[in-house]
């Protein structure tokens, strides 16, 4: 439906092609490092045997091109593990190894509603529901700054979200969603609204609509 | 019967005009948009759609015509010959309204004239009349006319059309009809305009309508910009908003003193601001903070009336310290400083001047200038340059 009215020049929230790129980790996370953003180093790969050479240098995370919620995200540590992993993927599915980042505290997961820039901390993986609530913090000007450069570097997102993990004082971008769950941002359904339809009022000829 | 009125704009037409025609007067506007003039020479009318408590009219304001501003021959003719002539233009452009109505009156007979100024000040009326007396070399011709203060009662948040492209217009507002206008200044009778009130007591009026509506208002936008939202219906539905918002309302209700606050019932007030089809936006309703942070307007005026009747006017006073932060986007704390002496005419180092600046600096800590609040009382959180609702009137 998204694609059909894109091609008859609607204004969608977020853009059709935007969001249709951010499904597929694989373009989302090419596109972050041609940026220059800080991702882990990253490899695609549709054999177990690809990661296995990476394990000689520590823990790859192993994730599918197309999951999301962290579905099918597993931490390999030693090669045994693989084989598990075989198991988990979808024949002829690309996965993304990322080099573990040893995290020096909490998951940070960033939210972006129309350039306003939410952060909450969660445990990984989080089990209860607290958990996945999560704790806000104060997010500071590089993360803030980080949130501009990841919306403009996928093609201009005005609702997303970044999974951050601060290794050594490195804030690695080790995820992106084009609309994700805004859990832990408060109020967030009512900002959500309000910016979407902030949006709608600043895109139709005949913005406002009159009641009726 | 003629009426004329300057300022074709939200209340002009969707208060003014509309009553007038109901009325049954035959309403010439004056305005400055050239479009604008042309739009409603061509068609006439327009739309007024008044949406509240879940139902909503249409009404049709048919039969009226536009003259340009600047045709000051053909406005003179309109005033000499008008029963009645109505301000709406905005407290900095009614002196400019004013050799136009002195033209007319120059020129006019010796019958009864009501000028009725519905600008947002104390008494416009008196104003406009005093500019306008200025301008006149007879000022015998000003013994049979009025200048009376009118204060509407209506939200008129919107006019939506197109008139470069000639496309319909229609105003959108909310039901209140009431008109109270400024009986010690009416020498005649009153006006036939459904909904106007003639007030003994004027300034009364005013002071009801700001110390309550006016600062619940005011609330709902400027916290309402702190935590990003665009519409005021959306910020009064933040839990947290909504709460202080209230709390404001209370608080000016027991400025009032207890006759003059039984004209309010803070919830039914609320419900008006919730509005949704109004889609009244933060940045309008809180446009000109340095004006609404004046020592007897709508958010220092009731805080100060609270104070002396001994209720403390907290939800108040963090209201005067959000619009502070809207009216200094900078946050300098020595611009701030001197805008709370200077406008509010409150020092910040003792009472409530004090309070007002302690609250200014938790909220305007910490988040850059860019910020917006994930809550009111916690730290602020980063945002992108984008992001902040801007609101216009502040200092550079």
């Amino acid at each position: 439906v998204a694609g059909a009215l894109h091609a008859q020049g609607a204004h969608i929230v977020n853009p059709f092609p935007v969001s249709l790129a951010c499904r597929d980790k694989v373009i989302t996370t090419a596109l972050l490092q041609a940026a220059g953003l800080p991702v882990p180093e990253t490899r695609v790969t549709t054999s177990p045997a690809d990661v296995a050479e990476l394990l000689a240098d520590g823990p790859v995370v192993c994730k599918p091109a197309r999951g999301s919620q962290g579905r099918g995200v597993r931490v390999v540590r030693d090669a045994d593990q693989l084989a598990g992993l075989a198991h988990a993927a979808l024949p002829g599915e690309p996965w993304l190894a990322q080099r573990y980042q040893p995290a020096d505290g909490p998951d940070r997961k960033l939210y972006s509603i129309g350039g306003q820039v939410f952060g909450v901390e969660r445990v990984w993986p989080a089990r209860t529901y607290q958990e996945k609530v999560g704790r806000p913090f104060t997010v500071d000007e590089t993360l803030s700054d980080l949130m501009g450069r990841c919306g403009s570097a996928v093609g201009g997102l005005s609702l997303f979200g970044v999974d951050v993990v601060e290794s050594g004082g490195i804030p690695y971008v080790v995820d992106m969603s084009s609309f994700p769950g805004f859990k832990g941002v408060p109020d967030a359904a009512l900002r959500l609204a309000d910016h979407l339809y902030w949006t709608a009022r600043n895109s139709a000829p005949l913005a406002p609509a009159v009641p009726v | 019967v003629q009426a004329v009125v300057f300022g074709p704009g939200r209340i002009g037409c969707g208060l003014v005009g509309l009553a007038l025609k109901a009325g049954g007067y035959d309403v010439t506007f004056v305005g400055r948009d050239p479009d604008f003039v042309r739009h409603l020479r061509r068609v006439g009318g327009y739309r007024v759609v008044l949406t509240g408590g879940g139902s909503t009219h249409a009404h049709e304001v048919d039969g009226v015509s536009c003259l340009d501003v600047r045709d000051v021959e053909h406005v003179a003719a309109a005033v000499a010959g008008a029963d009645l002539v109505a301000t709406a233009v905005g407290s900095t452009r009614l002196a400019d309204v004013a050799p136009l109505l002195a033209a007319g009156l120059a020129r006019r007979g010796r019958g009864p004239l009501a000028v009725l100024a519905f600008e947002n000040e104390a008494d416009p009326g008196r104003r406009l009349g005093g500019l306008v007396a200025e301008r006149l070399p007879d000022r015998s011709v000003l013994g049979s006319v009025s200048f009376a203060s009118a204060l509407a009662h209506r939200v008129v948040s919107c006019r939506v059309g197109d008139v470069r492209a000639d496309l319909p217009l229609t105003l959108v507002g909310d039901p209140p009809a009431d008109v109270d206008v400024d009986g010690s200044a009416l020498a005649g009778p009153p006006p036939r305009m459904p909904g106007l009130l003639v007030a003994d007591d004027y300034p009364g009026c005013v002071r009801r309508k700001l110390f309550v509506f006016g600062a619940g208002h005011a609330a709902a936008a400027y916290l309402g910009a702190l935590k990003g939202y665009h519409f005021v219906h959306a910020a009064v539905r933040d839990p947290e908003i909504r709460r202080e918002v209230l709390a404001v309302l209370h608080e000016g209700c027991a400025a009032l003193g207890p006759t003059d606050r039984r004209a309010w019932h803070p919830a039914a007030v609320l419900r008006r601001y919730e509005n949704a089809a109004l889609d009244d936006t933060v940045s309008r309703v809180g446009r000109e903070p340095l004006r609404k942070l004046g020592a007897d307007e709508r958010i220092v005026g009731p805080a100060r009336a609270a104070v002396t009747v001994g209720v403390p006017p907290r939800a108040l006073t963090l209201t005067a310290a959000a619009a502070l932060v809207a009216a200094i986007p900078s946050r300098d704390p020595s611009q701030t400083r001197e805008l709370l002496w200077r406008v509010c005419r409150l020092s910040p180092y003792r009472g409530l001047g004090r309070e007002v600046w302690r609250c200014w600096a938790r909220l305007a800590d910490g988040g850059g200038r860019q910020a917006v609040l994930l809550s009111l009382s916690r730290p602020t959180w980063a945002a992108r340059p984008a992001s902040p609702v801007p609101l216009t009137g502040h200092v550079a």
